[in-house]
C-alpha cells in the first residue's frame, strides 16, 4: 500500500502547527509580564513582539487551515519535528534582539540547545544578560525536557493524535493506558519535583551558598529547570562553580539523576513497587556503566594534580554524573576539561554517549538499549554454547518480565547505530574544519546526545557550518532520528501528492 | 672596553628581567586557567569585574570576570574592602585589582580552582547604565499588536463560517 497524504492531512498538520505556535506565544507573553515585573524594558518589548508574531502566525494557520481529520502517525511525527524548529525560531527571536548573540544563527543555536535540553551555549557576556531572558533560556529547557508537544497533548488534543505526538517525541513507553493521562502524569510528577526541588535549592541558596533572597529565588528556579530536565544552562557564566558549595552540587546531582530516570520508574516507585528500582534493567545498566566509567576516570586522573580525595571525587564524579545524565553542568572552570588526560575525556565521552533512561528528559543511546544490547550478546553466547535442539530465550525486567524478541532488537540496534553515525559525522566535520579528533568527538557527542559539556569548541567564533551541524545533531538526537526520517518521507509524499493533484 | 661591555650587558639583562617579571604580573584569567599547573600556589595579580558576592561564616566568596571567571576567597579576618556593585543587566560591576595565591585544586575548598586574596583594590567604581529603548522597537510592537488583532478577527470570522457550514 502506498501512503499518500491528502489535502486534509496537509490542512490538519498546519492547523496543529498553528495551535502549537499559539501555545508558545502564551509562554512568551508570560515572559513579557515577568520582564515588566522585573523592570526590564527592552526584554519586555522583545518578548511582546515575539509573542504577537507567534500568535498572529498561529491564528492565521488556524484560520486558513482547518483540522479536518485526526493526524496519522506519519503526519504527527512531521508535526513534532516541525514544532521543534518553529519553537526554536520563536524562542531565538527575543534572544537575538537582546544583542547578546553575534548573529541570528547563534540565537537559534541557543534556542535549539534549550529546547533540546542540550546546554551548549553561544551567549556572549552572560553575566550582563537580563534576568527575564535568563529565565527564558531555562524555561525553554523545561518545556523541551517535558516535551513541547506533551504540553499540547495534555490539554488540547484527542487521544489518537496524541499518541502519534508522544511517540514522535522519542518516548517509547506509555505510563498509563491513556496517552493524555500519561502526559498529565508526566506534568504532575514534574510539578511536584519542581516545588520540592526549587524549595530545597532556595533553602540551600539562601543559607549554604549565601545568595540574597531575590537571587536565591531566581537561581533555584533556573537551576531546577536545567537540572531536572537535564539541560545544563546556568544563570551565570561560571556555571555551577559560581556557588562554591558542595551541598548545592549534591542537590543538583540528585535532581540530575531524578531527571535521567524513566518516568515509568518514577510512577512505579511512587504508586506500586519500591523494589522495582533494584530489578529494573535501566537501573542495573546505569550501575554497571557508572561503576566502570568511575574506575576508568579515577584511574586516568589519579596521577594528575587530582591527588587528594576531595578534588578527585568532587570534580570527577560531578562531571561523570553530569555527562551520564545528559545534563552538562560543570563545577570546573571554563574549558578546564581540555586539560584532562585523554583517557579521562574518553570516559566522559562514553558517559555522554550512553545517556539516561528512555521516557526521561535525557538524550543519547539510553540505558535500556545498552542493557538490551548486553542481553542480546548474552543470548548469542548461550545460543552457541547449548545444543541446537534446546530452545533458549532471554528475559529482561522492565516493570515486568519480557522475553527478548527480534523485532525489539532490530529497533534497538537501529537507534544505536544512528547515534554512532551522528557522533561520527559531527566529529568528522569538526576534524575537517581543523579541530583535533578527541575534542571534535567530545563536542559532537555532547551535541548529539544533548549533554552540553564543552572542551571549548562551542564558541561564537566557531565556523557557521559546525554550528549548523550541531543544531541538526541536537534536533535529530532529541527526537531520536526516527521522527526526522518519517517526517522527511511524509513531507516528500505530501509534496508529491500535491503536485500530482495539480497535474490531474 | 671589556668592563664597559660587561656593565652594559648586565644592565640589559637586568632590564629584561624587570620587563619579564612585570609582564608575568599582567595576568588574565584565561591564561591563569590554561596554565593552572604552572601558576599553582603562586602569587598572582589580576584585574576583573565583580560578578557576585557570597557570604560565608568564615569569609566571603567573590566571583570575578574579565571574560573568563574565577572565584576569589576573602578570609573573614582580612581587612579588605569588598566591592558593592556587581555585574548585571545594564549594571557594570566594580572593576578590581586582586592580588593573591592561586590554587589549581584548593585543599581548603575541596578541590576548587580559586585565588586566596591578599589584597583587593578598587580600580573603577561600577555604575548603573540607563536603559534606552529605541522608538522603532515601540512602533514595531504597536504594529505587531495591530496585526495580531486583525488576525484574531480573521480567525474568529473563519470559525463562525465553519460552524455555519457544519
Amino acid at each position: 500500500m502506498i501512503f499518500a497524504p491528502t489535502q486534509k492531512d496537509f490542512s490538519s498538520l498546519l492547523n496543529v502547527l498553528g495551535r502549537l505556535s499559539l501555545i508558545l506565544s502564551t509562554f512568551l507573553l508570560g515572559m513579557a509580564i515577568v520582564a515588566a515585573i522585573l523592570g526590564e524594558q527592552n526584554p519586555f518589548y522583545d518578548f511582546l513582539i515575539t509573542a504577537l508574531l507567534g500568535a498572529s502566525c498561529g491564528l492565521v494557520f488556524m484560520g486558513v487551515f482547518r483540522q479536518e481529520k485526526e493526524l496519522s502517525y506519519a503526519s504527527a511525527f512531521l508535526a513534532v519535528a516541525m514544532s521543534w524548529l518553529i519553537a526554536s525560531l520563536l524562542g531565538a527571536l527575543p534572544l537575538y534582539l537582546s544583542g547578546h548573540f553575534a548573529s541570528f544563527l547563534d540565537a537559534f543555536f541557543e534556542a535549539m540547545s534549550g529546547f533540546a535540553t542540550t546546554g551548549l551555549s553561544l551567549v556572549q557576556d552572560l553575566d550582563h544578560l537580563a534576568v527575564s531572558l535568563n529565565i527564558w533560556r531555562h524555561l525553554m529547557m523545561f518545556l523541551g525536557g517535558q516535551g513541547i508537544i506533551i504540553v499540547a497533548v495534555a490539554f488540547l488534543f484527542k487521544s489518537t493524535t496524541a499518541l502519534g505526538f508522544y511517540l514522535g517525541e522519542a518516548r517509547d513507553e506509555k505510563i498509563l493506558p491513556n496517552i493524555i493521562n500519561t502526559s498529565r502524569f508526566i506534568w504532575a510528577v514534574s510539578i511536584v519535583y519542581f516545588i520540592l526541588g526549587s524549595s530545597v535549592l532556595f533553602f540551600l541558596g539562601r543559607f549554604a551558598v549565601g545568595l540574597n533572597i531575590k537571587a536565591a529565588l531566581i537561581h533555584s528556579v533556573c537551576i531546577f529547570m536545567a537540572a531536572f530536565d537535564t539541560g545544563g544552562f546556568t544563570p551565570q557564566a561560571m556555571n555551577i562553580l559560581y556557588y562554591h558549595s558542595w551541598a548545592w552540587e549534591a542537590a543538583t546531582l540528585v535532581l540530575m539523576l531524578l531527571g535521567a530516570f524513566n518516568f515509568n520508574l518514577h510512577y512505579f516507585v511512587w504508586m506500586k513497587k519500591k523494589t522495582e528500582i533494584g530489578k529494573n534493567i535501566e537501573t542495573r545498566s546505569f550501575l554497571v556503566s557508572f561503576t566502570f566509567l568511575t574506575l576508568l576516570l579515577n584511574f586516568a586522573l589519579f596521577n594528575k594534580s587530582y591527588f587528594s580525595f576531595w578534588p578527585l571525587y568532587r570534580n570527577s564524579l560531578y562531571q561523570l554524573v553530569s555527562a551520564h545524565t545528559g545534563c552538562g553542568f560543570s563545577n570546573l572552570p571554563l574549558y578546564s576539561l581540555r586539560q584532562w588526560p585523554q583517557a579521562a575525556l574518553l570516559a566522559i565521552i562514553l558517559a555522554m554517549g550512553l545517556g539516561g533512561g528512555v521516557c526521561s528528559t535525557t538524550g543519547g543511546i539510553k540505558l535500556m538499549r545498552l542493557g538490551l544490547i548486553f542481553k542480546s550478546l548474552q543470548f548469542e553466547i548461550k545460543r552457541w554454547f547449548y545444543p541446537p535442539s534446546l530452545k533458549i530465550s532471554q528475559k529482561y525486567h522492565h516493570l515486568q518480565d519480557f522475553i527478548l524478541d527480534e523485532k525489539r532488537m532490530v529497533w534497538v540496534f537501529s537507534i544505536f547505530f544512528l547515534y554512532l553515525i551522528s557522533y561520527f559525522v559531527g566529529s568528522l566535520v569538526g576534524v575537517l574544519l581543523g579541530y583535533p579528533f578527541l575534542p571534535a568527538l567530545f563536542e559532537s557527542v555532547s551535541a548529539a546526545a544533548n549533554v552540553g559539556l564543552s572542551v571549548g569548541i562551542t564558541t561564537p567564533s566557531m565556523p557557521s557550518l559546525l554550528k549548523i551541524i550541531y543544531i541538526f545533531q541536537m534536533w535529530s538526537g532529541r527526537l531520536e532520528f526516527i521522527a526526522i526520517g518519517v517526517s522527511l518521507l511524509t513531507l516528500s509524499s505530501l509534496l508529491r501528492h500535491r503536485r500530482s493533484e495539480k497535474i490531474y | 672596553m671589556k668592563r664597559f661591555i660587561e656593565v652594559n650587558l648586565s644592565l640589559i639583562l637586568l632590564l629584561l628581567f624587570v620587563v619579564g617579571t612585570a609582564e608575568a604580573k599582567k595576568l588574565d584569567i584565561r591564561r591563569l586557567l590554561q596554565k593552572s599547573a604552572f601558576y599553582d600556589n603562586k602569587v598572582v595579580e589580576i584585574e576583573a569585574e565583580a560578578v557576585g558576592l557570597l557570604r560565608r561564616k568564615d569569609g566571603v566568596w567573590l566571583n570575578v570576570s574579565d571574560g573568563f571567571s574565577i572565584g576569589v576567597w576573602v578570609r573573614g579576618d582580612k581587612k579588605i574592602v569588598l566591592p558593592t556593585r556587581f555585574a548585571g543587566y545594564y549594571q557594570e560591576g566594580d572593576w578590581l585589582y586582586i592580588k593573591g595565591i592561586f590554587h589549581a585544586a584548593c585543599r581548603q575548598h575541596r578541590g576548587e580552582t580559586d585565588i586566596h586574596a591578599e589584597q583587593i583594590k578598587l580600580i573603577r567604581r561600577g555604575r548603573k547604565k540607563t536603559e534606552n529603548i529605541s522608538s522603532d522597537k515601540k512602533s514595531f510592537a504597536a504594529i505587531m499588536l495591530a496585526i495580531f488583532l486583525v488576525c484574531a478577527m480573521f480567525f474568529s470570522y473563519r470559525q463562525k463560517l465553519w460552524k455555519k457550514k457544519s
